[in-house]
């Protein structure tokens, strides 16, 4: 039984006061939220990398002396580079990504990023949520995501269209950019707590206490953060139901790698192949604001980039679903070109982006960094803006105007087969 | 803005937002004390004997070199203090202050941390950010034991402007960078682990912070800080906006940043204003604050007078406040936990509905329990409708719709088919509907708010 009630909501819009700056609830009302199918068939993975990822040491520029000069502890040989083109090359840790990019499967886009860079996480990082270059982080503002799920994929009233996914330790906290008006993303940190539990010596009450929780979640406010919690309530019991259902299609049989963004990559598939009508699906990594010591942390990180991408495309191929997955990855920022006095690097700001599927014209684009003409900061300055990267993604995978969703028009990378 | 009146309601209100909630006879102690007096005595702590707190730590026989028992020993302080306010502001610097163990690695300086947050709760914000500069947790945490003369790390410069004092847009990059310098050599004693000054590592060279030039040290760019406008506002926003309501007027802000700077930076002198201000007891700061998991489950456990089974080591409720979004000492960043609206969301609303159930349900003497007839035993309700009322109270709840209300009664009155029967209050009702009860009233979505 479905107990979203959206539609009680209706009526209450502009009462609603978090702040000047609150998306107004206007929840769409539905007769039946259980996987609803998803309208194109497709899905995007964003892989968030957070704390800033040295891109630098990622995408390495191996015949770029600058890059040398001003890294004498971190720079990667040239001889140990894999080199990818004539002047750029992947970590040596990156051998399954490599692959993948020589199979034309990924497509790199060097030095994105916007003007006026905020050299602060928290604000760069809320930047690159709501693809707004002059948002301040502590309002709460729509996501450019959750802006797309409230004109694409509303409508279905499915709650599992839009889904954020942790990887069991500590919590799932939403990003930022799932943020929305017309819907509330499912947050699942592990699929066996995601259920609403009661009394086990009263299984016979159990209906009872269903039923009494919808009933007192819809109740009419003019809260906001009332409306919040009532409609998150609603859409966790009618989530976690049809999820319980839909995971069961899934037998492992692909080896992940045993670190964060193996298991949520492989939870991403197990959604993906429940058929649950997710077509959007945000992982995160963290650990990548590498202040020192930097060698051996983004070592692992790289490798669980190159291993969990690659467990996660042969996956895919074998559910039949390489088609109709899209992975996309950014982190917040890139970092200092001079490695600092403790074996690592401070806030930058440019760095690559990463988009992989079989969709994708693999390669580079853009511009890579010129390493003799920094800011005044002494950090990169970008050749093309993130926003290109979201727009080329919107407009070629999911078929969405990207011009109502980010703001204005920019230009299409091309990264996409259409 | 009209000030409600001094009745329970008030009253649990601000023991809600000063403390972690508090049991009817807590809310009794201080309405019979007066709103004058009340706040005062909130205030001014010192005085009030706390040993209730040492006794029941004492009673678990923690070892602090442990994780898991350092966020116990601090739940426990949470329960069972006589000082909410002093808890309260130790949690509140905490997430300010926010220094995480998945970094520092040494439980013994996150708990040195917790003491200093707790000496320094109400104190002098210049005294506390030295002191803060200075806390071996925080120079590991932020990287300072790395900055040195000639190879600046600007990771404690940079969020001692942005996130400790004044906020983004109060200074720039040359500042950051500047602040740096100052605090080269700023580090901590490898064996003794205490704050320790390099000289050998200090850029004694000259700097330019804010419009002031001079070979600053890390306490003149602290001093500098401490004496900002930019900080008063910062400070005085973030205290009203945790203790009060969101978006304040400005001249709300103006007033308190005021008081900040003619008292010299009291934190005190601070919150006796929020405190005492009609705005803390206005319509508009009742309920409209989401409990963070922390206020959720220490509240919970306290008004429900539960017992905590610490030969555990409560792991189910550790474990609950971390899928809930909150493992004390291991916030995620340097910025806190974001809060707010942004506490809910499916996954931890439903951890949060799980822990209810877990404790509503629990019949062992492992974890929490607690013991709903005992609750009872103070009481006349026998009808259904007077033990909803019963717990709504038990629970701090003074404005749950009426509808609410009715739908709990029923619940109670239900027979497990649907159909409509006729609650008896029986020791068989008491363990399998009112514990439903509780439970349920747990998932009301005006429990989740403060």
């Amino acid at each position: 039984m479905a107990h979203s009630r959206r539609d009680f909501l209706k009526g209450t819009i502009g009462l609603l006061s978090l702040s000047i700056a609150s998306p107004e609830l206007c929840f769409q009302s539905s007769s039946n939220v259980f996987a609803a199918p998803n309208p194109s068939g497709k899905v995007l993975v964003v892989v968030q990398l957070d704390g800033g990822n040295d891109g630098l040491n990622t995408v390495i520029p191996y015949t770029d002396k600058a890059y040398y000069d001003a890294r004498p502890m971190l720079a990667i040989a040239e001889s140990s580079v894999l080199k990818a083109s004539d002047n750029l090359g992947f970590h040596p840790v990156m051998s399954k990504f490599k692959s993948l990019f020589d199979q034309k499967r990924i497509a790199v886009i060097q030095n994105t990023g916007y003007p006026n860079p905020n050299l602060s996480h928290f604000q760069s990082r809320a930047i690159y949520h709501r693809a707004d270059p002059t948002t301040r982080e502590e309002v709460f503002q729509l996501g450019w995501l959750g802006k797309y799920g409230d004109v694409k994929l509303s409508d279905t009233g499915n709650p599992l269209s839009v889904i954020n996914l942790g990887d069991g330790r500590g919590s799932a906290a939403l990003p930022k950019s799932l943020v929305a008006e017309k819907l509330i993303p499912a947050s699942i940190n592990s699929f066996p707590l995601y259920q609403f539990q009661t009394d086990a010596k009263y299984p016979a009450d159990r209906n009872n206490q269903i039923n009494t929780l919808a009933k007192s979640n819809a109740i009419k406010s003019d809260d906001f953060n009332f409306l919040y919690v009532e409609q998150t309530a609603l859409d966790a019991l009618d989530s976690s139901q049809s999820l319980q259902a839909g995971i069961t299609k899934y037998t492992p049989t692909i080896k992940y790698p045993e670190n964060s963004l193996g298991v949520q990559l492989q939870m991403a598939a197990q959604v993906i192949a429940g058929d649950l009508g997710a077509q959007v699906i945000h992982v995160t990594l963290g650990g990548f604001d590498t202040h020192s010591g930097q060698k051996s942390d983004h070592e692992e990180l790289l490798t669980a980039i190159s291993e969990s991408f690659d467990a996660f495309y042969q996956d895919l191929v074998r559910l039949g679903k390489a088609d109709s997955v899209l992975v996309m990855a950014f982190s917040e920022f890139g970092r200092r070109v001079r490695e600092n006095g403790s074996a690592g690097t401070d806030h930058g700001t440019s760095g690559p982006m990463f988009v992989m599927g079989n969709a994708v014209k693999g390669g580079f684009y853009s511009n890579s960094p010129n390493l003799t003409n920094l800011d005044n900061t002494g950090n990169t300055i970008f050749d093309i803006d993130f926003r290109s990267v979201y727009s080329t993604i919107l407009s070629d995978w999911l078929l969405t105007d990207p011009q109502p969703i980010l703001g204005g028009k920019f230009e299409n990378v091309g990264f996409i087969n259409k | 803005m009209c000030a409600a009146e001094w009745n329970e309601r008030s009253v649990a209100h601000m023991l809600r937002r000063v403390g972690f909630g508090a049991t009817p006879e807590e809310i009794k102690f201080y309405l019979d004390m007066g709103q004058a007096r009340a706040i005062d005595y909130i205030l001014n702590y010192e005085s009030i004997d706390d040993s209730e707190v040492d006794r029941q730590i004492a009673a678990a026989n923690l070892d602090l070199t442990k994780t898991s028992d350092l966020i116990l020993w601090w739940v426990l302080r949470m329960i069972f203090t006589k000082r909410p306010l002093q808890e309260k502001m130790v949690f509140f610097w905490h997430d300010h202050f926010a220094t995480a163990i998945f970094k520092v690695k040494e439980q013994e300086l996150m708990l040195q941390q917790n003491q200093l947050f707790r000496k320094f709760a109400l104190g002098n914000f210049q005294d506390f950010l030295l002191a803060v500069s200075q806390d071996p947790a925080m120079i590991i945490w932020l990287d300072n034991f790395t900055n040195k003369k000639g190879q600046p790390n600007e990771n404690y410069a940079r969020e001692l402007n942005e996130l400790f004092s004044m906020g983004v847009g109060n200074y720039t990059e040359m500042d950051v960078k500047e602040a740096a310098r100052a605090f080269t050599g700023w580090s901590i004693n490898r064996r003794t682990k205490e704050f320790q000054f390099e000289t050998n590592q200090h850029d004694f060279g000259t700097k330019t912070f804010l419009g002031e030039t001079g070979p600053f040290n890390g306490d003149d760019i602290v001093r500098i800080i401490s004496g900002k406008p930019a900080t008063a506002q910062f400070i005085s926003k973030k205290l009203f906006e945790f203790f009060a309501f969101q978006n304040p007027k400005q001249s709300t802000i103006d007033n308190l940043a005021n008081i900040y700077l003619t008292s010299r930076f009291s934190i005190k002198a601070v919150m006796q204003a929020i405190l005492t201000s009609d705005e803390f007891f206005s319509e508009k700061a009742f309920n409209s604050i989401v409990k963070s998991p922390t206020e959720y489950v220490v509240g919970t456990l306290k008004m429900l007078k539960a017992t905590i089974d610490t030969r555990g080591k409560a792991g189910d409720i550790l474990n609950s406040l971390s899928i809930q979004g909150q493992t004390l000492f291991n916030p995620p960043s340097v910025s806190g936990w974001d809060g707010g609206i942004e506490w809910i969301n499916t996954s931890t609303l439903l951890n949060r509905f799980n822990f209810a159930n877990t404790l509503s349900s629990n019949r062992m003497t492992r974890g929490a329990t607690i013991d709903p007839k005992a609750l009872l035993a103070n009481s006349k309700a026998t009808k259904s409708k007077d033990v909803v009322d019963f717990f709504l109270k038990q629970l701090g709840l003074f404005d749950v719709d009426v509808l609410s209300n009715k739908t709990l009664k029923k619940y109670l009155d239900q027979n497990d088919d649907g159909s409509k029967g006729k609650f008896t209050l029986t020791d068989a009702n008491i363990d399998k509907k009112v514990r439903g009860l509780i439970h349920l009233i747990i998932t009301l979505p005006d429990y989740q708010l403060n």
